[in-house]
């Protein structure tokens, strides 16, 4: 080998490895802009007037209740927190959101409740994970969640802070999500069809929005995001066993308002049966709702194109008798 | 010359065991069914103004269901997991047939909130007052941790 060739080996090596290491510190540095937790300020928020009679509706709507009230007890006002949600990507805790100061959500302030429900990020500026469905109430009304905000504080304080997730990497890094988000949730606000009537856009924000019914009706990609073109179609039950159903009109097309309403308002099914399940917990909520209201959900319910879904698992028997 | 009487004989007792649970099968159907037409369609249909208030019929919904209650635990033997069945659209969870405790502190529960209401609805505004709650928290209640969907 030359003189020539002998220093210019270790002089690429090292332009190589000078290389590698600036495209990793590029990436590492547009990584950390990209997922950064966009927060709003507190200067946003001008004067507003809580309405806690809204507040209370927007409680039932969003089913609060359903993940962050204490388990093993029916008093749907205790947030203490605690339950397990099982996931693929590992069991999530859901936190105490009662007004205890130290345990709970006492010591935030109104815009650190807003950057929760409308942005996904907590207050001391990191994501929440998605387990918790900012993915829908991110469309809810800044004066929807400020009314929310009010009405909780009203609710009893409960002690306990609540244990941390069990997700296991490299789900548990948080700042992921911020590249989750980027993907998967789409800017667009939710806007009033001016096509329609005031029934039907109310329903579809109770029902995007606060109601956040397409979490559980639609199928998840493997990163955990819903299925483009079959929201609302059908999925597993990721909560217990069976099946979540299609509730477009490939689903409800027996379906008229009136038995949509109905189901919400008493989990009755028109064949005179009663919803069961995971929907208990739903109807719950929905029960607590004006007629109004859930009629508005039920005209946008009953709007829903046909859209196919996934298939649920075959059934192996024909009947419950010997066959 | 025994062998094939021992493979019938295990083979008779192998399809007794298939019959006998289907049979428990059949049974919790017939249970459920049954509770439903007292508990939903008679009760809930008079707290729902759909029917009109009949103190008999209440009389003999609120009887029937304490009467059935304690029978609600043997319908989900253990190892009796069948999964969904093309008939219905709903079927029994796996983990009912795992909890047997579970089911009796429930089916205990139903029996003493129904004993305590049958002195207690003498009319209308009583039946809304008390049943939507018992329906809630017993039926729903179980229905809520054991009864899945299937499509």
């Amino acid at each position: 080998m030359s003189d020539r060739q002998r220093t210019d080996k270790p002089k690429l090596l090292r332009k190589i490895l000078f290389s590698v290491v600036a495209i990793a510190v590029i990436g590492v540095i547009a990584f950390w802009l990209l997922t950064a937790p966009a927060a709003l300020s507190a200067s946003m928020l001008g004067p507003h007037t809580a309405n806690l009679a809204n507040g209370k509706a927007m409680f039932f709507a969003g089913g609060c209740a359903g993940c962050h009230a204490t388990p093993h007890q029916d008093d749907p006002t205790k947030l203490g927190g605690g339950r397990g949600l099982k996931t693929p990507f590992g069991t999530f805790y859901v936190p105490n959101i009662s007004p205890d100061r130290s345990d709970g959500i006492g010591a935030w302030r109104e815009i650190d409740f807003v950057n929760a429900l409308l942005k996904g990020v907590s207050p001391s500026g990191e994501h929440f994970f998605p387990a918790f469905p900012y993915t829908s109430y991110r469309h809810m009304k800044l004066d929807d969640v400020r009314d929310l905000f009010a009405y909780l504080k009203t609710l009893p304080p409960v002690q306990g802070k609540v244990r941390a997730h069990d997700v296991t990497f490299p789900f548990n890094i948080r700042r992921a999500v911020g590249l989750w988000k980027l993907l998967f949730l789409d800017d667009t606000p939710l806007k009033d069809d001016p096509t329609k009537s005031a029934a039907w856009n109310r329903g579809a924000y109770l029902v995007n929005g606060p109601g956040h019914c397409a979490e559980c009706h639609s199928p998840r990609t493997l990163f955990g995001s819903i299925k483009t073109g079959q929201r609302f179609a059908g999925a597993p039950d990721l909560e217990g066993e069976g099946w979540v159903p299609n509730i477009t009109q490939r689903g409800l097309a027996k379906w008229s308002e009136r038995d949509i309403a109905n189901l919400l308002a008493y989990g009755e099914l028109p064949d005179g049966n009663d919803a069961g399940g995971s929907m208990v917990d739903v109807v719950r909520n929905t029960s607590k709702l004006s007629d109004q209201d859930r009629q508005a959900m039920a005209v946008y319910l009953k709007s829903l194109p046909p859209v196919d879904g996934p298939t649920p698992p075959p059934v192996k028997r024909k009947a419950q008798s010997a066959p | 010359m025994i062998r094939p009487f021992l493979v019938l004989a295990l083979v008779a007792v192998g399809a007794t065991a298939v019959v006998a649970q289907a049979d428990v099968n059949a049974q919790r159907k017939e249970f459920m069914k049954t509770l439903n037409r007292y508990g939903n369609t008679t009760l809930n249909g008079m707290a729902r103004d759909r029917i009109p208030y009949d103190q008999a019929k209440v009389d003999e919904a609120l009887a029937h269901i304490a009467e059935a209650a304690p029978k609600l635990p043997a319908l989900f033997p253990a190892g009796g997991f069948q999964g969904p069945v093309e008939s219905d659209s709903f079927y029994a969870a796996q983990k009912a047939f795992e909890n047997q405790s579970d089911l009796k502190a429930r089916s205990d529960k139903l029996a003493q909130d129904v004993a305590e209401a049958k002195g207690k609805i003498k009319d209308l505004a009583s039946l809304k007052a008390i049943w939507p709650d018992i329906y809630d928290k017993d039926c729903n209640g179980c229905h809520k941790e054991y009864r899945a969907k299937k499509s």
